[in-house]
């Protein structure tokens, strides 16, 4: 099966570790991984909790695999951006940023506070306060209309300068030439797309040299999927399964690599859960967690959220655990 | 060196095409018989719960295990067959029941020395010999949970080694963790084999080949899928057929035997050792902990949920000390794994607490604490000494006052700078109170006084002690640093010492054994080293 054009991608992608700098294509196992990332941060549903648990043959580099996965679909799909209609909805005082066009082709970026919903010749208007230390700006009201909303890009984070995607030239080179509908936009969203709970010390070992490419591509433009992943474009969080920081952080998908890692699960604050672990490490203890889920599970995920397929390479199991 | 992506690549391939082979020696009636003469033996003792019995048992099995496991001929010295049908013979004078099964045993141990031609040599030779060449052959010879069994020394290793040059040995979970193997040669049928788990899961090799007679007892891990869920994705293999059918036989019941007593001995040792030291008044708090092997017959009761110092990976440089930065690799007790390395403090600090808590004190100018803290112990030693039966006079007078004095004669402690105080300040009150009723010249004429200005100073020499302790395992854990950056070989066991120093003590334990059972045991027990009374279990 073709994990990788599930995902999102055009084509294939090409590995290289070490000093060998060999290439070689993803094996499907990796695909896989990069899939499974994917499709734990697609099944995102506002009633439902997802836990996946993978049982691997090993469960090394699976971790920044399937946070690839989930960073990749984020990049594809543009769901995330803000809708005319959900604007309209926001409650009163909530703080936004937008794009003001100003002289000269420039463009600054503005902080607003949400004001109320007015009617004009039958068109809605949202007015947007201004928070500005400037003069020019201070208490300014801004009328903002449907046709105006799609060309100031209002958002809920702020904007990164736009010169900034000149340094994300080999991101953004890379991922144009691998996703279908890539969203250079995507790129600078703010939000954290994954915590991957790991041993940190054996995750930068792990993943330090492995670099990914596409098909054609020179060895020099080849990424580091550590890099990507831990830059801010990457937006994935490591944390070790004690540290304090994975009860504060909040993220569509928590990747738990290890027993250690499954532990710490209740203190996880996240809407779905991928679970890694080797066949090995697969005890009475695991055991013993995923029957309960067995137990208190939905009977069946509906067809309603899309359908997954049956098979996954040798050697792996999948299960999904949705609960409402 | 493979990178990690490959290794896990190379891990993957495996599971696709992992398969088990064996060759099942089903033709040799000698061995056959000898199980059957140890069954009968050990039915008849089966009720039976002495200690000779029990002996006689354990005798039955070695002889049965060292015949049936060995890859060496029947009359090699290193099986030791002989002495040890000495030792049955000797064990079993009393019991003249058994004694024509013993017989009839004897007779076939003698006819197999005789004929010396061991099957499962010749079935272990063929297999290496048709293994292609300049490819890794990894051969079990880790067979029992149990420690070595006889003809499973180094020369055995030594003369496969010299034989096939590719063929190396595991003998630990952590040896699965560095190389991929062509093929794991299992020279048994994984009954009493405590790698089975690594064996069929760790997929660093793609075939496991079994070889065994036929009544040997089978053990194949099933492999595990996990519970269904609200949806599952399954691969194309059928997962739970494994070559060997599974089977049954009564004579399993011999080492079943062996299994469930080794540990049930373990255990009972410890609870004998520790009704001995009866350290627990019934206040104690209990903790969940389980009995570990430590190298050369040692064992010590470790809490379950005690994170402990393991260190197989940086000896073994699958990891590099410099990415812990100050801290060390920590494992949970009850996720130990044989081989495994575990670093304890084997010794108190001895006289060197004491040179480096007067040092600290000196930098501090507090030379004089440790004799103005501690001059109460001479007008309690005085008490008793000058009093007759003074200790039972004190004692009577402190447990007439509320306090608990189990042992009379302990109150010498106190007089000693091995025990710096009582361990409640009312009793220390008490104990003061006691002195100046008895007439002891205390230095301050108001006892309260006196006791409290004593108790302050204790107290601030108490933590020069406990600095001094910290600063003793700073000490020792920069030497743990020094050796797993020298590269030193570690054995069973590596002792660690400061140079010059009496006491403070670490050792570097290799885990040989640990028991599936958790118990519950007083807090102050764990962590204590023991030596293993009947060393020798089964060598």
């Amino acid at each position: 099966m073709g994990w990788l054009k599930e995902a999102g991608f055009l084509k294939d992608i090409y590995w290289v570790e070490g000093e060998s700098r060999q290439r070689s294509i993803l094996p499907d196992w990796a695909s896989f991984l990069i899939w499974l990332g994917a499709t734990m941060r697609r099944l995102q549903f506002e009633d439902m909790h997802i836990f996946c648990l993978a049982l691997l043959p090993t469960r090394i580099c699976g971790s920044a695999l399937s946070a690839f996965g989930s960073l990749t679909n984020s990049l594809i799909n543009s769901e995330n951006e803000l809708s005319w209609d959900l604007f309209l909805e926001c409650e009163d005082g909530l703080k936004v940023y937008f794009i003001q066009p100003g002289k000269n082709g420039k463009k600054e970026q503005l902080e607003g506070e949400l004001q109320c919903v007015n009617s004009r010749n039958g068109q809605k208007l949202r007015s947007i306060r201004i928070i500005s230390r400037s003069k020019r700006f201070q208490d300014l009201i801004f009328q903002i209309s449907e046709s105006k909303f799609k060309d100031i890009k209002v958002a809920f984070h702020p904007h990164y300068p736009s010169r900034l995607l000149n340094h994300l030239h080999d991101l953004s080179n890379f991922f144009s030439r691998t996703l279908t509908n890539f969203n250079k936009n995507n790129l600078l969203m703010h939000d954290i797309e994954s915590i991957v709970i790991t041993n940190r010390a054996g995750w930068f070992r792990e993943n330090s040299e492995i670099l990914f490419g596409t098909v054609g591509a020179d060895l020099s433009t080849f990424l580091s999927i550590k890099e990507i992943l831990l830059t801010r474009f990457g937006r994935c969080h490591l944390c070790s399964p004690k540290s304090r920081e994975i009860e504060i952080l909040k993220s569509p998908l928590a990747i738990l690599d290890g027993l250690d890692a499954l532990r710490s699960r209740e203190s996880i604050q996240a809407r779905n859960f991928l679970i890694l672990l080797d066949q090995e490490e697969y005890g009475e203890e695991a055991e013993d967690i995923f029957t309960q889920f067995s137990g208190y599970c939905l009977r069946k995920l509906s067809t309603d959220y899309g359908q997954l397929p049956t098979r996954c390479p040798d050697g792996i199991d999948v299960q999904f655990y949705a609960f409402r | 060196m493979t990178g990690y992506f490959e290794r896990a690549s190379i891990k993957f391939k495996n599971s696709q095409s992992f398969v088990v082979n064996h060759q099942k020696i089903s033709d040799f009636e000698p061995i056959r018989d000898v199980r059957k003469r140890v069954f009968l033996i050990f039915n008849m003792l089966r009720d039976a719960e002495d200690d000779n019995s029990r002996k006689i048992n354990l005798q039955a099995w070695k002889l049965l295990t060292t015949i049936e496991l060995s890859i060496l001929p029947f009359d090699h010295k290193d099986l030791l067959l002989s002495e040890q049908l000495d030792a049955l013979e000797t064990e079993i004078a009393y019991f003249p029941a058994i004694k024509e099964a013993y017989q009839q045993l004897r007779n076939i141990v003698e006819w197999l020395r005789s004929n010396p031609n061991n099957p499962k040599r010749e079935a272990l030779h063929i297999k290496l010999k048709g293994c292609p060449q300049n490819k890794k052959i990894g051969v079990i010879t880790r067979l029992t949970k149990w420690g070595k069994i006889a003809g499973w020394g180094g020369d055995t290793c030594r003369e496969l080694s010299c034989m096939y040059e590719d063929c190396e040995f595991l003998n630990s979970a952590s040896d699965f963790k560095a190389n991929f193997y062509e093929c794991i040669i299992l020279p048994s049928a994984g009954g009493m084999c405590p790698l089975m788990k690594q064996i069929f899961s760790t997929y660093v090799s793609k075939e496991v080949f079994l070889i065994y007679y036929d009544r040997e007892k089978r053990n194949l891990p099933e492999k595990k899928c996990p519970p269904p869920g609200s949806f599952g994705m399954k691969d194309s293999k059928d997962k739970n057929v494994l070559p060997l059918t599974p089977a049954t036989d009564e004579t399993w019941s011999v080492d079943d035997w062996i299994d469930i007593t080794y540990w049930q001995r373990m255990r009972e040792e410890f609870t004998k050792s520790e009704a001995g030291t009866n350290s627990n008044s019934g206040s104690e708090i209990l903790v969940r902990a389980r009995l570990v092997m430590l190298g050369d017959f040692k064992t010590a009761v470790l809490r379950e949920d005690h994170r402990i110092i393991e260190i197989s990976d940086l000896i073994e440089g699958h990891s590099n000390i410099e990415e812990f930065g100050k801290k060390f690799p920590r494992k949970l007790v009850k996720e130990l794994k044989l081989g495994d390395l575990i670093v304890m403090r084997t010794s108190g600090s001895g006289d060197i607490l004491d040179e480096v808590a007067k040092e600290l004190m000196k930098r501090e100018g507090q030379t004089a604490l440790l004799t103005t803290a501690l001059d109460w112990k001479i007008h309690l030693k005085q008490a008793f000494q000058d009093y007759s039966d003074g200790t039972l006079l004190i004692a009577e007078k402190l447990k007439n006052m509320g306090h608990l004095i189990r042992d009379p004669n302990y109150m010498w402690m106190w007089t000693t700078a091995y025990v710096i105080r009582p361990e409640s300040k009312d009793l220390f009150f008490d104990l003061i109170l006691v002195l100046h009723e008895l007439d002891c010249d205390l230095p301050i004429a108001d006892p309260l006084k006196y006791a409290q200005e004593k108790w302050s100073q204790m107290s601030v020499l108490l933590k020069y002690r406990m600095k001094a302790g910290r600063k003793i395992r700073e000490l020792l854990l920069s030497r743990l640093r020094q050796v797993i950056e020298r590269d030193d070989v570690i054995g069973n066991e590596y002792h660690l010492n400061l140079v010059g120093a009496d006491g403070g003590e670490l050792t570097i334990f290799r885990v040989s054994g640990i028991d599936s059972e958790q118990m519950s045991v007083p807090y102050s027990r764990t962590g204590v080293i023991c030596e293993m009374k009947d060393q020798k279990w089964l060598d």
